[in-house]
């Protein structure tokens, strides 16, 4: 008798246990997105609108009392011509920046893509100064482009070139940062592109070579289409990357000589925290923003087609 | 049209015993050449040295009577089906086929009127558009051909390029890789590990192993003749019986022959219980058979061992069923100790 109850179970409790299935169905999707989502409000989209709230107050950062100026602040930017001169600072410093470290970068890669030991203990060399904090790597390049005493001076005096202010003139200034950013980006980017070329398959190269493909045009129609999505990425990366520079400006130039090497996140900084304008510091923070929006869905939509998913 | 010739080829990689040690070879003009042989026996090593895509350790390499041993791949005048195709993902059909010839700044009006012709004969006409991923198995074989076809070359190396197919498709394929030499008249040089696609295409076998040629014959002669055990039991399908002589009583054996050998199809089913004193006729028990349509393959215990025989058009011997098996003198090979064929 009571194995036959245990067999035919007890129905209001099995239509108990299946609602609580259906439930805990319906909520799953919640539970296992629910702490991601959490983090991305509020450390992402809130902050966001509040600083899209800030830019359209006028605040000093210390009194409680904020005064609302409306587009004033995003006004004020249209007018400045310091702010101009920001914009095209970082512009083309993200320009130079992505260009140079990518393309250098695949050339680096195209030499050592064969895996032999010389190459990988030429990679880690290259590689190593992306392990390297930016703190160090301002301050060594302090030393190495300092007008009196640095290594680079001192290189070019043997050859009879008379010393060159890297960071103090404002014609050099912007390019010597450039260069520290490329310095620093081409191992990463060298070592990912490597990957990449490695990843080609290589009858690829065999039949292209049966096709009477010369070397440029071997790389133009095979390798480049082929670690394209590879070179997709490390666009992306490089162009977020070199917006948000500050740490070697910070260190090295403090946006100086004559806002020379001044970028957005740099001036954002400085009005935010050293003029106590926060309301045209959160202007700067919109026009990033828009910036990297703007790059963001232009890459997508001019690339999508050009890259080639396997 | 080209022929090709290897005299004392090996091929060896740094600190490795040679893949291929020692290996002479003709190719005929308009041949169909199949480099046959178990996996690692050296014959994709052989077509690629053909190719010039591997370097030559020791010996020469012949087309038309020239030395190509420092001759690049594309001055060599061959194109070359890959296993996997090797087809341009990022390019569209049209392109893979056009690639090669826009390299050899083949004028436009002349190259449209080539791809027109060449996807026409292998019926990619209305996939010129089409990236490989958009293709099936068939189709990216087509490209394939159709990329190696529209250079006009001298030969042709195909490189397993059946296997990645499924079992129909193969076949059809067969057929129409027989028709496309049959209508180009170039050489043909193709490697596969699959003896049936040997035996069904080739004008001519190269049968290898351990970068040795076993046999180089006609698909007929090497069948009906095998130079050795190795040949004898690589071609055919199942693979021939081979048992040692001891204690068999076998017709008239060679003076020398240690082992007997006999295709499944030469056994037949002796009705009248025994067979004339020109076979070789023993009792064994069914334990498997295969039915295949209109042939049936069998496994039989005997008293030497299990042998495998085929019927055709023949109603089917249940499992269990003691028969008589015949093979006629004639169809015995006998082979010598170093299993080497032994006239009979």
């Amino acid at each position: 008798m009571e194995a036959s109850t245990a067999l035919a179970g007890n129905p209001a409790k099995d239509r108990q246990h299946e609602g609580a299935k259906r439930i805990l169905r319906m909520l799953r999707p919640y539970i296992l997105v629910g702490p991601s989502a959490i983090v991305l409000i509020v450390f992402w989209i809130v902050p966001i609108f509040q600083m899209g709230g800030l830019s359209l107050f006028d605040w000093n950062l210390v009194n409680p009392h904020r005064t609302f100026v409306g587009l004033k602040n995003f006004a004020g930017l249209i007018q400045d011509t310091q702010f101009h001169q920001t914009l095209a600072n970082t512009l083309i410093y993200m320009l130079f920046t992505v260009g140079l470290s990518v393309s250098l970068g695949m050339l680096v890669a195209l030499h050592l893509k064969e895996a032999t030991r010389r190459n990988r203990f030429l990679q880690a060399v290259v590689f190593s100064p992306y392990v390297i904090s930016l703190a160090s790597v301002s301050l060594l390049w302090l030393w190495i482009m300092n007008k009196d005493y640095g290594l680079l001076n001192q290189i070019l005096a043997v050859f009879g070139i008379s010393a060159i202010d890297w960071l103090g003139d404002p014609r050099y200034a912007l390019g010597s940062l450039i260069a520290i950013s490329v310095w620093k980006s081409i191992g990463y980017d060298a070592l990912i592109l490597t990957s990449a070329l490695q990843s080609v398959p290589q009858d690829l190269y065999e039949a292209a070579e049966l096709d009477h493909a010369g070397r440029w045009s071997t790389f133009r129609k095979i390798t480049l289409p082929m670690v394209s999505p590879t070179l997709f990425f490390i666009v992306i990366v490089e162009v977020i990357a070199s917006l948000k520079v500050f740490e070697t400006i910070q260190i090295m130039t403090q946006g100086g000589p004559q806002n020379a090497t001044n970028t957005l996140v740099f001036s954002l900084y400085q009005y935010a925290f050293q003029f106590y304008k926060v309301g045209y510091a959160a202007a700067i923070g919109m026009v990033l923003l828009v910036l990297v929006a703007v790059f963001a869905v232009l890459y997508f939509k001019l690339l999508e087609k050009r890259v080639h998913y396997r | 049209m080209s022929s090709i010739e290897l005299r004392h080829v090996k091929k060896s990689y740094e600190g490795k015993p040679p893949v291929i040690p020692d290996l002479s070879l003709e190719i005929p003009d308009g041949s169909f050449t199949v480099l046959v042989g178990p996996s690692g026996c050296g014959k994709s090593t052989t077509l690629r040295m053909i190719a010039g895509l591997e370097d030559v350790t020791a010996g020469d390499i012949l087309i038309d009577g020239a030395r190509v041993n420092e001759v690049s791949p594309s001055e060599r005048d061959i194109a070359m089906v890959f296993q996997n195709y090797a087809l341009y993902p990022t390019m569209s059909v049209q392109e893979n086929i056009e690639f090669g010839l826009i390299n050899m700044k083949v004028p436009a009006p002349e190259r449209k009127r080539r791809i027109d012709e060449i996807s026409h004969i292998v019926g990619l006409e209305g996939y010129l558009k089409r990236k490989p991923s958009q293709l099936s198995g068939g189709q990216r074989q087509r490209v394939a051909l159709a990329r190696a076809m529209v250079k006009k070359p001298k030969v042709f190396l195909m490189d397993e390029p059946l296997s990645n197919l499924d079992a129909k498709l193969r076949t059809q394929m067969r057929t129409e890789l027989i028709a496309l030499h049959q209508r180009l008249g170039t050489t043909f040089v193709y490697v596969t590990h699959d003896q049936t696609e040997a035996m069904s295409m080739a004008t001519k076998i190269v049968l290898m192993r351990d970068g040795v040629v076993q046999q180089d014959a006609s698909p007929e002669e090497i069948y009906a003749h095998p130079t050795n055990r190795f040949a004898a039991q690589f071609i055919g399908t199942p693979a021939m019986n081979i048992f040692p002589t001891e204690g068999l009583s076998l017709p008239e054996p060679p003076k020398d022959a240690a082992l007997v050998g006999f295709r499944p199809s030469r056994a037949l089913l002796a009705t009248s219980g025994a067979g004339s004193r020109d076979c070789f006729t023993f009792a064994a028990t069914v334990r498997i058979h295969e039915v295949m349509g209109s042939e049936i393959i069998y496994q039989a215990e005997a008293p030497f061992g299990v042998v495998s025989f085929k019927t055709f058009n023949q109603p089917l011997v249940e499992v269990g069923t003691k028969v008589t098996l015949s093979v006629d003198r004639g169809s015995l090979h006998f082979f010598d100790a170093q299993e080497r064929r032994v006239a009979a």
